[in-house]
């Protein structure tokens, strides 16, 4: 697996280089570079497997570096130490980052999805919907990339009636009657999709708030949905999720 | 009280009339005599219920008035002026404290803090014990600096080299440049003590629009004591930025502001500041007029 480290900062590369040499024996380093331009050229010049890619760089950025490649026929695993924005937005297309200081257990995850995403190869899009989703400069796109084991589904964040979480997997219950099970943990769909005012009315439970019917008072209260399903409130939620609903 | 008002007008009064008399019997040699015509006229007038009931009273009610009106209309002018002061007083510590986290908030941004400890384990992970060691007391001593010293105005020149010296370490860390500090040996460094948070945003501008992608990069910082006080240059010969756009000079509108809200404070000894930047470099130069006067 040939490797590509990118980061304005020497010592970054320097530390990643170290961890990936001594962890990592398959993974080749092929080069890396400091500024977009230098990336640009190696990416051009070498075949890359995986591209380590810091997201800001001085002026520029990671996702500049993208913006100017033609062809993305490699994995990215994003290397930030801190950018709320831009973190959001590779969520929202399901792709992986891990932060600095680096810790391992992050990378060795990062790396095992990165590894079983090229012998699958079908697992591109994610970089083209970043792109877009990151020309449109939304901080709340009209989509989401859920990556499921054979493919990556975009969906309409407004096609999602609710989500439920089962251990460390997500079922997304879509309009269409459709139920989608994700690898991911429900917490990272609440923060991503709270803006877009989906109530976490349970600890298992993300509801949208479009296909909220009524709040029944049985059981200590209970969401009546447009689709039938009724979802639970837990006694802690019930004061913050009366106020959503009241807005 | 009334009876003392009531004797205190008629005092006036009875100067009025001796001036009219005067004015009268100018051929009158004898004062005594004219005194006591005076006063025979006023006790006459005063026995006269008519005449203090038409004529001293309503006069006295109006002095009086007048006199409570201007005492009312001090009052009210001196205790607005207060509030005022106190509005402006309250306004200038709002200010000062929202830029006090602001300044905090750009000495320990989280890109700064991550990368630095991003450095700190890249030592660890070549086993550099000694440095890696080294640098987290550095990073220490800065944000305990800059968390548990932020509410001071002043500090010596002597803590603010040592805040510098940490802080352009970390960043030598992360990018290759060469810097220098230096300070002029007539100023005390141990006790002159400058405005905390003047110097160091400068600083960071140095590095971020310089250090990052310059290959041999330079930045130095001098103190020096001129005859219009004490003189704090900050060079490097980064890239510049374009003053007229300044559009990514937040950190500059933050130091401007700092300066100003200084300058209101510091009346006698202003602050002023000097931007000059090109291709070649940026020069600051921060005055502290009469400081040491």
């Amino acid at each position: 697996m040939n490797a590509i480290i990118v980061d304005d900062e020497a010592h970054n590369i320097e530390n990643l280089q170290g961890i990936l040499t001594r962890h990592y024996p398959e993974i080749v380093i092929a080069g890396t570079a400091t500024t977009v331009s230098e990336a640009f050229a190696l990416l051009k010049m070498k075949q890359t497997d995986l591209l380590f890619l810091d997201i800001r760089m001085g002026k520029e950025t990671g996702f500049d570096l993208l913006e100017k490649l033609s062809r993305r026929d490699f994995e990215v695993i994003f290397v930030s130490a801190y950018d709320k924005y831009g973190i959001r937005a590779i969520k929202f297309a399901a792709l992986d980052y891990i932060l600095k200081p680096i810790d391992e257990t992050e990378l060795e995850i990062a790396i095992a999805r990165a590894r079983e995403k090229i012998t699958q190869k079908a697992h591109r899009s994610r970089l083209d919907f970043l792109m877009e989703h990151l020309r449109k400069s939304e901080h709340t796109p009209a989509k989401i990339a859920l990556p499921l084991f054979q493919e990556t589904r975009y969906v309409k964040v407004n096609d999602i009636i609710r989500c439920e979480a089962q251990n460390t997997y997500v079922h997304f219950y879509l309009e269409n009657g459709e139920k989608i099970l994700v690898s991911r943990p429900l917490k990272e769909y609440d923060d991503l999709l709270a803006p877009h005012g989906f109530i976490r009315c349970h600890q298992t439970h993300l509801v949208n708030p479009l296909y909220i019917r009524s709040l029944l008072k049985e059981d200590g209260g209970v969401l009546l949905l447009t689709d039938g399903a009724r979802v639970p409130v837990s006694k802690s939620k019930k004061e913050h999720v009366k106020r959503l609903l009241n807005k | 009280m009334r009876k003392q008002v009531l004797t205190f007008i008629l005092m006036l009064f009875a100067g009025y009339v001796q001036a009219q008399v005067s004015a009268d019997t100018t051929t009158v040699k004898n004062t005594d005599a004219a005194i006591k015509t005076i006063k025979s006229h006023i006790v006459q007038l005063l026995h006269d219920p008519g005449f203090v009931k038409s004529t001293v009273l309503p006069v006295a009610i109006m002095i009086l008035s007048g006199l409570v009106s201007l005492v009312l209309l001090t009052l009210f002018v001196v205790v607005r002026r207060k509030q005022k002061r106190k509005l402006k007083y309250q306004e200038q510590q709002t200010r000062e404290a929202k830029l006090r986290l602001q300044s905090i908030r750009s000495q320990l941004n989280p890109h700064f803090v991550y990368n630095a400890l991003a450095g700190i384990q890249n030592l660890m992970n070549k086993n550099d014990n000694a440095a890696a060691n080294t640098y987290l007391n550095r990073f220490s001593r800065l944000s305990r600096r800059v968390l548990e010293d932020a509410d001071r105005d002043l500090i010596t020149v002597e803590e603010e080299i040592t805040l510098l010296d940490d802080y352009l370490k970390m960043e030598q860390l992360r990018f290759g440049f060469v810097y220098t500090i230096t300070v002029d040996n007539r100023i005390d460094a141990v006790n002159t003590e400058i405005p905390s948070m003047l110097v160091q945003p400068f600083v960071e501008n140095a590095v971020k629009h310089g250090m990052v992608t310059l290959k041999e990069g330079h930045v130095s910082v001098r103190f020096e004591n001129t005859a219009k006080g004490i003189k704090v240059v900050i060079e490097d010969n980064g890239t510049g930025f374009d003053l007229a756009a300044a559009t990514e000079g937040v950190g500059l509108e933050l130091s401007k502001n700092r300066i100003s809200l200084l300058n209101e404070v510091y009346k006698h000894t202003p602050v002023s500041l000097q931007v000059g930047s090109g291709e070649t470099g940026t020069t600051i130069t921060i005055t502290l007029n009469d400081w040491l006067a």
